[in-house]
């Protein structure tokens, strides 16, 4: 579609908005680079003075830092790479097995989609201390292992392949379980990435079932560690260059993966969006 | 003779064409279906039972140490005048509020960055990416982030500062905006008559106090954190428009608004109640934000059902109330989601009447899509 | 090597429709087999049903002397080309022509032999490493044939492996299909709806309309000797000319009537008195009046004319009344539409119809002509049930 030229009082008016947008990220890095003075008296100076890295020296020598790192990705992998496994085994089995009840179990499956996750921390945290995973990582990664809204987007892709390369397959020998394997899978490499990108972004940055789900310090992730020091129980001062440090460190993971897959994510929209 | 070698078949589970396939669907839907039954289902149910028991942290809620209460968790929260009651209105209050600016503007806002990138552009992709970026960010980052920005003496105070002004104390600030503005004008701080008078163990005056300055910076946030992602459901949106729509437009001499408003809105109205529905429902939830930034304080007025919920369960050991909010909330956030839909599909009707209507004709094709909610 | 029989075979899908009503055919080993009829008239589904890709609602379909009713896919020894090839993206042409080979287990060193021999047979030998998406159409089909090949199965099944493709690669698709089936000399089944890939191809061909078997012949034999209406107009391009005529006696011999036109009707076919009749006339038993003076004849105005070269195809606006049953028409798959709505817009009195002429004969538009007709060459039927009347 043609577009309308954009006119220079537009691009004057975006590269303002984009500051807006840019400058908190800006502010952040620099002042995790600034002492606690510095950062205090001059919070808007984009030049640290003196430029220490001693908030990240902080960080790296703080044992808690690295539980809180090894926890994040322990949770995070599980997670991403469990969740996009079953969604997809899930959404094959809605989109083109038959089998009794299928309508059924999709119904289901949406209307759980339709419950808000805030109302369901009382509950989960219930059913956790229940069975007796509260704690621990089960009760930390099994929860969220699986998602109504990914088993919707594999669904809607698994239709939307053309049914006869599956059919092709049946006739070549394979398996129900071969067909999903090493045809239909493969093929969804584009619904995966999403997924993949969905899962990760939404475990990495999770905080509030981990507040339910455990509570020793061994096994705090990112966000609820930095989160407790954000709170300030760890000590005096506004200490902002090491929260800032923290949350800096916390967010080069996802913008990874952001900078990586951008092209994807910004033109899967559709499918991408996540509140 | 063949029907019956099909029922003895199906009797025996003997494979036909299509093989072990119940099984195998079952199976595969099996750790789905597990876990959202043990950690949705039962959880609610659990919940439930909960929100009608007395249970007070020990022991298990389906033991001996929870007892049946009826109703009288709803009743301390709703009807009978005390510190629950107050605190649940209070937080009612404060989130209304934040729902009623947050959803608009981040609407508003995040519109308005489609249209700007959805020109012709260079760099069209680094601006994209720059009002994106911060959804992808974590809730704890971002408030971090926004707690050092409006620190008393931080930067947005120094910014205000430039400009001769001073900033309030943001985060630390409990005044409600409308009464700031009612007292600037002059009006009376104590409320009056409106201070005697209660509602949900709020007093009226508290309840026209507007959010507090505190809470307008989790506002703020809101929507510098959402934007980017509802621009990306408008990005896709406006690109489903037909650009000859936007011609024929041009060639009739509409100015670029009266395009935006009778040609682009229209056509993009599915959009819109989609984001306005998410925003509903997102916004009612609001929790991270506020348990790393300010756990309910100053005086309650960034306390938020969510937050309480938890804060009354995890903290208080009033496990029963804290449950009855949080069914509450669900109820609320229901309602609103029903009556999005309702008043989505009322809207769809009424436009017919101010459709855009081209002097010059258009394509059968076009013509069809201008029709509001034609996309949906 | 195996044949395939239907027996009495029936498919319902669960709204009641029937796709295939009690189909019985028998295929033989090594023949090749082609299915056709205009869309909807439950070939694919036939074939689908061999493949074990549908159920079977009623009756029995055997391999050999095999019933395969149950048996899933897998364990047919079938192959199958689908019409959009299906083919596995991901996979190079090696891995998707070696797949079934992989899924059965052969030997790595025996699958490679037998993949690269496939891939000379369909000449893809320089493209094994390269993925359907950097393959040209024709390429894919290749890939398709090869895929089936490769299994050296008891059965090819094939569901309309060259709509995809434009004409000329089409027609060279076409010969080249029917030479690697002779070579392996595997039992084939065949769909299509295109007529004329049914004739050039097919050993026997099954016409089939409304999921009903209407005629199982040589190709030759449908064409000479149509079991139907349908049949009748299906076959053949361009379509045989279907005229309504009235029995009448005419000295010592019968005759039948068309407008003004009174042609010879062999005994036994219908009494006078009869209801009236449908005739049919290929466009090749109407002639130039002027060659064969001696034949019966029918006056007109031309129409149109369509030079092909060799031979020309000149419509015919005559004196007759033309049978639109709903079974004609169905069979005039190759007409346009427009073409439809003008025999169907027709009075009722005049009807157009096609010869095909030498070349060297001059007609122009709208002059007066008078063509020869082939009497032995004609063909009777029922006009209520559609059924040929033979003597």
């Amino acid at each position: 579609m043609k577009l309308r030229r954009a006119s220079p009082v537009t691009y004057a008016f975006l590269v303002a908005l984009a500051v807006v947008y840019i400058f908190p990220f800006v502010i952040a890095v620099v002042t995790s680079f600034k002492t606690e003075p510095d950062a205090t008296a001059n919070p808007l100076s984009l030049t640290p003075h003196p430029a220490t890295t001693s908030a990240f020296h902080q960080l790296s020598a703080d044992q808690d830092f690295f539980t809180w790192v090894k926890n994040s990705v322990i949770v995070t992998l599980s997670v991403t790479f469990l969740r996009v496994f079953l969604d997809s085994l899930a959404g094959y089995a809605l989109a083109r097995l038959r089998f009794r009840g299928r309508g059924a179990a999709f119904a289901t499956i949406v209307a759980v989609m339709a419950v808000p996750g805030v109302v369901l921390l009382i509950p989960k945290f219930l059913i956790i201390r229940q069975l007796g995973f509260y704690d621990t990582y089960a009760g930390m990664i099994i929860p969220l292992l699986v998602d109504a809204a990914g088993v919707f987007i594999m669904k809607n892709f698994f239709e939307s392949i053309p049914v006869s390369v599956e059919e092709s397959a049946r006739i070549d020998g394979a398996s129900i379980f071969r067909i999903y394997w090493s045809i239909v899978l493969p093929m969804a490499r584009p619904a995966l990435i999403t997924l993949f990108i969905l899962s990760f972004q939404g475990s990495w940055n999770e905080l509030a079932h981990f507040i339910i789900s455990a509570q020793s310090s061994s096994l705090n992730t990112l966000t609820k560690g930095v989160a407790q020091l954000a709170s300030g129980q760890l000590g005096s001062g506004n200490r902002y260059p090491l929260k800032l440090a923290a949350s800096t460190l916390m967010t080069i993971p996802v913008a990874i993966l952001f900078f990586v897959f951008q092209r994807r994510i910004m033109n899967a929209s559709q499918g991408a969006v996540k509140e | 003779m063949a029907r019956g070698a099909e029922a003895v078949r199906r009797r025996f589970r003997e494979p036909g064409i299509r093989g072990h396939e119940a099984g195998a669907g079952w199976l595969f839907l099996l750790p789905v279906i597990v876990i959202l039954g043990l950690f949705l289902v039962v959880p609610i149910a659990m919940a439930a039972w909960v929100s009608f028991s007395d249970w007070n942290g020990n022991g298990s809620p389906l033991g001996a140490h929870a007892h049946w209460v009826g109703l009288a968790n709803y009743r301390d929260l709703l009807t009978t005048p005390g510190l629950d009651q107050n605190n649940f209105g209070t937080a009612l209050r404060n989130n209304f509020y934040y729902v009623l600016l947050v959803v608009p503007i981040q609407t508003a806002v995040s519109l308005g960055l489609a249209v700007l990138v959805n020109k012709r552009l260079k760099f069209v992709g680094f601006f994209r990416t720059a009002f994106y970026f911060p959804s992808v960010t974590s809730s704890v980052a971002i408030t971090i982030l926004f707690l050092f920005l409006f620190s008393p003496t931080g930067v947005i105070n120094k910014l205000l500062s430039y400009a001769g002004a001073t900033g309030p104390s943001w985060l630390y600030d409990p005044r409600g905006l409308f009464h700031v503005i009612l007292g600037q004008l002059g009006v009376n701080q104590s409320g009056g008559s409106l201070a005697n008078g209660f509602f949900l163990g709020v007093s009226y005056w508290d309840w026209l106090a507007g959010p507090s300055i505190a809470m307008c910076v989790f506002i703020i946030m809101a929507v510098f954190t959402t934007s980017g992602t509802f621009m990306l459901l408008f990005l896709a949106g406006l690109q489903n428009i037909d650009d000859s729509v936007n011609e024929a437009a041009a060639l009739d001499g509409a100015t670029e608004w009266r395009k935006f408003r009778h040609v682009t809105v229209p056509m993009i109205r599915p959009t819109i109640f989609t984001v306005v529905t998410l925003g509903l429902i997102g916004t009612w939830q609001i929790f991270d934000q506020i348990y790393v930034g300010t756990k309910g304080s100053p005086s309650n007025t960034t306390l938020t059902p969510a937050f309480l919920s938890f804060d009354t369960s995890f903290n208080n050991n009033n496990w029963g109330v804290g449950a009855a909010i949080a069914f509450i909330l669900f109820g609320i956030i229901v309602f609103f989601t029903v009556v999005t839909r309702l008043v989505t599909r009322n809207a769809d009707r009424v436009p017919r009447r101010r459709r855009f209507v081209p002097t010059r004709p258009i394509s059968d094709q076009n013509a069809s899509r201008v029709e509001p909610g034609g996309a949906a | 090597m195996a044949g395939i029989t239907f027996d009495d075979v029936s498919k319902t899908y669960g709204d009641g429709f029937r796709a295939v009503d009690h189909l019985s055919l028998s295929v033989e080993d090594g023949e090749f087999v082609v299915l056709v009829g205009p869309s909807g008239c439950g070939k694919t589904t036939a074939l689908r049903m061999i493949a074990g890709l549908e159920e079977i609602s009623d009756g029995q379909i055997r391999i050999g002397d095999r019933v395969v009713n149950n048996l899933p896919p897998r364990d047919r020894d079938v192959a199958m080309v689908f019409q959009n090839y299906a083919l596995y993206p991901h996979m190079t042409v090696a891995e998707n022509i070696g797949f079934a080979l992989r899924m059965r287990k052969v030997p790595k060193q025996e699958a490679r032999r037998r993949i690269e021999e496939t891939a000379r047979v369909i000449g893809l030998v320089d493209h094994l490493n390269r993925k359907p998406g950097q393959l040209s159409g024709g390429q894919r089909q290749r890939v398709a044939m090869g895929r089936a090949i490769v299994r050296e199965p008891q059965v090819f099944l094939m569901d309309e492996p060259l709509s995809n493709l434009d004409a000329k690669l089409r027609v060279q698709m076409r010969a080249e299909i029917s030479r690697i089936q002779r070579q392996l000399a595997v039992t084939t089944v065949y769909v299509t709806h295109d007529q004329v890939e049914a004739m050039t191809m097919g050993d026997r061909v099954a016409v089939m309309r409304r999921g009903v078997l209407q005629q199982f012949d040589a190709p030759q034999r449908l064409y000479e000797r149509p079991a139907n209406l349908f049949v009748a107009s299906f076959i053949g391009s361009p379509a045989m000319n279907i005229l309504e005529g009235t029995v009448e006696r005419n000295g010592d011999g019968l005759a039948v009537r068309l407008g003004s036109t009174v042609l010879p009707l062999p005994d036994g076919v219908a009494q006078p008195g009869d209801k009236p009749i449908a005739v049919g006339i290929r466009p090749e038993a109407l002639g130039d009046a002027q060659q064969s003076p001696d034949r019966p004849r029918v006056g007109g105005r031309v129409a149109a004319v369509e030079a092909l070269g060799p031979e020309q195809l000149v419509y015919v606006e005559v004196d007759g009344q033309p049978v639109l049953a709903e079974d004609v028409l169905e069979g005039l798959v190759d007409a346009e539409a427009a073409e439809l709505a003008e025999i169907k817009d027709a009075d009722g009195r005049r009807a157009t119809v096609v010869a095909r002429l030498e070349a060297s004969a001059s007609v122009k538009p709208d002059d007066p002509i008078q063509l020869s007709v082939d009497a032995r060459h004609l063909h009777f039927f029922d006009l209520e049930t559609g059924a040929a009347l033979r003597a």
